[in-house]
């Protein structure tokens, strides 16, 4: 197949299905065609992702593109230079199709909360992508693009992965570079792959991880190659029941699917692990208070002055900040910010942001101490399937207990993958979230690889 | 630490913040506010009186770059996302004082 | 009334001479157009990241040593948080609870050590201008490399703060960290003065006085701060917390904002930047090839030149005058008292009266040094050194070097030939009869007199030491 063959392809999904879906926010069709046919007329297709199609979550510049990061606030905004990310796709023949929809700032776990519109799951059109990189997961699962970047803080790749049937990887933090991706919570945020297969999410993975000089946080370990593999002899898999049976709210059904998962695991050769991690119920906690500081920080510089929205006519400076900032950021933005400045306080930084800090602490050693006895952990990536739209959207903080699972490697700056594991009594699918040691993503992606085919022989 | 917000505590922090906030969302946003603290309340029931902050994932010390200069943007591009500009600068409305 | 003494701290804030900003590769530079020495970085965009310039790092470690410090092995880079427009991110990047440096002192000229609590790294803001269409925001400056120095409030008078500005800035010129250069703001200083009456120990309210961008304007500054918070305590009242800024038009301090509201910066560690962390055999290596500051300069001068505490100290105090001084008197130590009184007094009023910029100075200082040299010698009288010093600085067309050795030309030999010299002197004698009587009967003192005469006559351009033998001669005989 030829790389114009694919995007034509991708294009005419697009064309078919996004007006339902709303994966993207803008589709660079022009730009995706004169590569296509550059890519067919002179490489040698020898590049590790020639011509394949990747959808770009719209945190994440793309020079001469819109990037919105899903705010109104940034409406018109194009950035001069690529994100360090895009370099490296575009080095490895990738054909960049268009920018994806997520909640404001990556700060949404259903990709309702876009300041432009919401995002529909392709696989039932009544319930949400997850988020925030619900746009990217839509993408890939409508078949309008054969991989996608996603950002995630605490879940909004991997969570989006498994509402949408997808492979979705979170890597340790430190191995992609977050340069030109508009930060959310820097201390968490980490740029990584979705696509159908976790084969794929290697694929693209194994471009976008190593250091980058434009990052002081990018790691400098060296980039460690999957070893694929069909048994799993000797692999210590942990399960925590704090995730899995003694975890509250857990629907049953994707319990039973976890439950099946490791069955699968220990058919091919893995011992089961029982761990514990006693500090996951305060993982939401510490998660939305170190991410709503580091975010009341990061977003002081949408103030109107530069570039990005400014309120009209304002009479002084103060009503140019806080009439610019109140009308165009949305509403949970405003209230993450809120929160975040209130925690970061004279008088509340000890109680709150610090002590939560010291608890993220804590949570990191739950892990160190889990290393001790398994290799990777297992459970759900979500405790519930994909749910209707506008059914959480009432209750902000019911929304924030969906991260359950998902905050607490992030926290710890682990890599984490959301792997396909079949589906409900509805069809909905279901994910299961495999926790590496720091920078051992070849492990969790070879495992993930073994279980993925476990549920779906073809998925290689 | 439950801490009960009350209208003026969220005026302050949207003052610092710079957000405008009408006076009829306020008391929304302080339930709001109040309600997260609420659930953040759960951290009071460890003792990390001593565990070190962990801020930054990993134990990596700060990387440096060589006093190099490099290539930037040229005044068009810093200044074409720019809403209002004037001579070559940012323009605001005059600050007071 | 009781007496009252002052408790002043300085802050000061030197810019590093790095080529690169702090946290990106942008140019530092002064002037041209606005808004042209940007990126990403210090433009504060979506997703631009900071990455601290190494050099940043060894310079505020060379400010450290010079001023015995403790450099931390790890110092830590916070967020301070509030909204401007010249701050473009909406906080600045520095150094809060962890600084690179700790706990250093200086030592003043009359042997007084004032404490330095820290010494800690950040980033310049950009510049506004306030003008009738709006505030116009330039961000070149934005992420310029600054260290601030906090002194601990050891000083008592204005002329303290002054030495203890001079010996700091002397420091940081010396070891290259920064050019020290108060006009143009890469030395920034701001004081913090409290007054209290004697034998109290209680600080008193401390008001903290901004824009004194010379050392004149921290001497006048203070003092006039210093005598308004005591007129307000002897009237009963009570000092302000509050910021200040020294008018030098006004000659006065004048009230900037009130302390009462007091800011919340909402100091957290930057997640952007993991913490700095220094290796011992790095620091070893720092403090291995520190040239010679100041205060040892000034001693070096007293023991190998002999010169007087006055000229060793202000010779010192700007290094690359210093350094040129230096290095013109390799090759003639014996001149070199002579040539830095002549600096120092000569020169200095020439340079006072034109102002000439330092490079060309420095660049003449062998011509400076040979004419010196010729004065010392009787070559050239004293008239006709004022005279070729004058011509020269004003000589504003040539460069001051070609301007010396130009005026030099024209100054011409001095007349020292007994030939030429003795009619004048014969003249003289016989037109001051009564003077050359009292003379003889001992008023010896007058043959001052006569040489002023006889130099007279000859328009200045005449051997001093000639003359006065050749008077000797005739007078006592």
């Amino acid at each position: 197949m030829t790389a114009t063959a694919h995007v034509e392809a991708c294009l005419a999904q697009i064309a078919a299905r996004d007006g339902e879906v709303a994966a993207f926010l803008h589709v660079d069709a022009a730009g995706a065609r004169q590569r296509a046919a550059w890519l067919d007329a002179r490489a040698d297709g020898s590049a590790p992702l020639h011509g394949l199609t990747i959808a770009v979550k719209d945190n994440i510049a793309v020079a001469g593109q819109p990037l919105t990061a899903g705010s109104r606030m940034l409406a018109g905004y194009v950035p001069a230079r690529d994100a360090t990310v895009v370099t490296r796709l575009l080095a490895a023949g990738a054909v960049l199709i268009g920018k994806t929809n997520l909640d404001e700032f990556g700060m949404g776990s259903s990709t309702e909360l876009s300041g432009f519109a919401p995002t529909r799951n392709p696989l039932d059109l009544a319930r949400v992508p997850g988020g925030s990189s619900g746009g990217s997961a839509a993408a890939i699962a409508a078949d309008m693009a054969w991989a996608a970047l996603g950002t995630d803080t605490g879940g909004s790749i991997r969570q989006p992965a498994a509402f949408c049937g997808l492979a979705g990887l979170k890597p340790t933090y430190g191995r992609v570079s977050r340069s030109g991706v508009v930060a959310y919570a820097s201390s968490l945020d980490q740029v990584g792959p979705l696509a159908k297969t976790v084969r794929d999410v290697a694929r693209v993975y194994a471009v976008l991880a190593g250091h980058d000089a434009l990052d002081a946080t990018s790691a400098v370990q060296p980039v460690q190659p999957v070893q694929w593999r069909d048994d799993l002899a000797g692999l210590r898999v942990g399960v925590a029941r704090e995730h899995l049976d003694d975890a509250v709210g857990l629907d049953s059904q994707i319990q039973a699917r976890i439950h099946a998962a490791l069955d699968a695991l220990r058919a091919r050769g893995a011992v089961l692990v029982p761990i514990s991690l006693p500090h996951t119920r305060h993982g939401i906690a510490a998660y939305y208070l170190v991410a709503t500081a580091e975010a009341s920080a990061n977003l002081s510089r949408y103030d109107g002055l530069r570039y990005g929205a400014r309120a009209p006519n304002p009479a002084t400076l103060d009503a140019l900040y806080t009439h610019s900032r109140a009308a165009s950021l949305g509403r949970e933005v405003q209230r993450r910010i809120l929160l975040g400045t209130f925690a970061l306080s004279a008088g509340f930084q000890d109680a709150f942001y610090q002590k939560a800090c010291r608890v993220r602490r804590k949570i990191a050693e739950d892990f160190q101490t889990a290393w001790r006895s398994c290799d990777v952990l297992l459970g759900p990536t979500s405790p519930v399937p994909p749910w209707l739209l506008g059914q959480m959207t009432a209750d902000p903080l019911a929304m924030y207990l969906m991260d359950a699972f998902t905050v607490g490697p992030s926290l710890a700056g682990l890599p984490a993958l959301s792997v396909p594991v079949g589906v409900d009594a509805q069809q909905l699918p279901i994910g299961a979230q495999l926790v590496g040691q720091p920078f051992q993503e070849a492990m969790i992606l070879a495992v993930g690889d073994v279980l993925q085919r476990a549920f779906a022989p073809e998925a290689t | 630490m439950a801490v009960h917000v009350d209208v003026e505590a969220v005026r302050q922090v949207a003052k610092l913040a710079k957000l405008s906030v009408a006076d009829g969302e306020l008391p929304d946003l302080a339930r709001d506010l109040e309600r997260v603290l609420a659930l953040v309340a759960v951290l009071d029931e460890i003792d990390v009186t001593d565990v070190a902050p962990l801020v930054h994932p990993h134990e990596q010390g700060l990387m440096t770059r060589p006093d190099v200069p490099q290539p930037g943007l040229s005044q068009a591009e810093a200044l074409a996302n720019a809403p209002a500009q004037l001579d070559g600068c940012f323009l605001t409305p005059r600050v007071i004082g | 009334m009781s007496a009252f003494e002052a408790i002043i701290g300085l802050e000061v804030h030197a810019q590093l001479l790095t080529r690169t900003k702090i946290f990106c590769g942008c140019a530092v530079a002064v002037g041209g157009p606005p808004n042209a020495r940007t990126c990403p970085v210090c433009l504060g965009l979506p997703g631009a990241l900071p990455v601290l310039n190494a050099e940043v790092v060894r310079l505020a470690v060379r400010a450290g040593l010079g001023t015995q410090c403790a450099i931390q092995r790890m110092s830590v880079f916070a967020r301070k948080n509030y909204f401007y427009p010249d701050l473009p991110k909406g906080y600045q990047i520095t150094q809060a609870e962890l600084p690179i440096c700790l706990d250093g002192q200086l030592t003043l000229d009359d042997g007084k050590v004032a404490r330095i609590q820290r010494i800690h790294l950040e980033e310049d803001a950009g510049k506004s201008s306030h003008g009738d269409a709006g505030t116009r925001v330039d961000l070149n400056r934005a992420g310029t490399p600054l260290i601030e120095i906090v002194g601990h409030p050891d000083l008592r008078t204005a002329d303290e703060a002054v030495a203890y500005l001079r010996e700091l800035r002397g420091i940081l010129m010396t070891l290259g960290v920064c050019d020290g250069n108060m006009e143009e703001g890469s030395l920034r200083c701001d004081a913090n003065v409290s007054v209290r009456p004697v034998g109290q120990t209680a600080l008193g309210t401390r008001v903290e006085i901004k824009n004194m961008n010379s050392f004149r304007s921290v001497r006048e500054a203070i003092v006039y701060e210093v005598d308004r918070q005591v007129g307000v305590i002897a009237d009963g009242e009570r000092v302000r917390q509050e910021t200040r800024l020294w008018s030098m038009d006004l000659a006065r301090t004048e009230s900037m904002r009130s302390k009462e509201e007091a800011a919340d910066y909402r100091y957290f560690p930057d997640p952007d930047l993991p913490p700095l962390q220094l290796d011992d055999a790095w620091l070893d290596a720092q403090s291995v090839d520190l040239p010679e500051l100041p205060a040892a300069r000034k001693i070096r001068y007293q023991q190998e030149f002999s010169l007087e505490t006055r000229t060793s100290n202000w010779l010192a105090e700007e290094p690359p005058r210093a350094d040129a001084f230096d290095r013109a008197i390799a090759d003639s130590p014996a001149l070199a008292a002579a040539f830095a009184a002549f600096l120092m007094t000569q020169v200095q009023a020439q340079l006072q009266r034109h102002e000439r910029p330092w490079p060309e100075l420095a660049a003449a200082m062998a011509d400076l040094l040979r004419i010196c040299g010729k004065w010392r010698a009787g070559q050239l009288s004293n008239q006709m050194l004022a005279e070729l010093l004058q011509l020269a600085f004003a000589d504003t067309a040539r460069g001051l070097a070609d301007a010396l050795a130009h005026a030099e030309a024209q100054a011409g030999a001095v007349v020292r030939d007994d030939g030429v010299l003795e009619p004048v002197v014969d003249a003289v004698l016989a037109k001051f009869p009564s003077e050359v009587a009292k003379y003889r009967a001992g008023q010896k003192q007058l043959s001052g007199f006569f040489v002023g005469q006889v130099m007279r006559q000859l328009a200045g351009k005449a051997d001093a030491k000639a003359i006065s033998a050749l008077l000797t001669r005739k007078l006592d005989a």
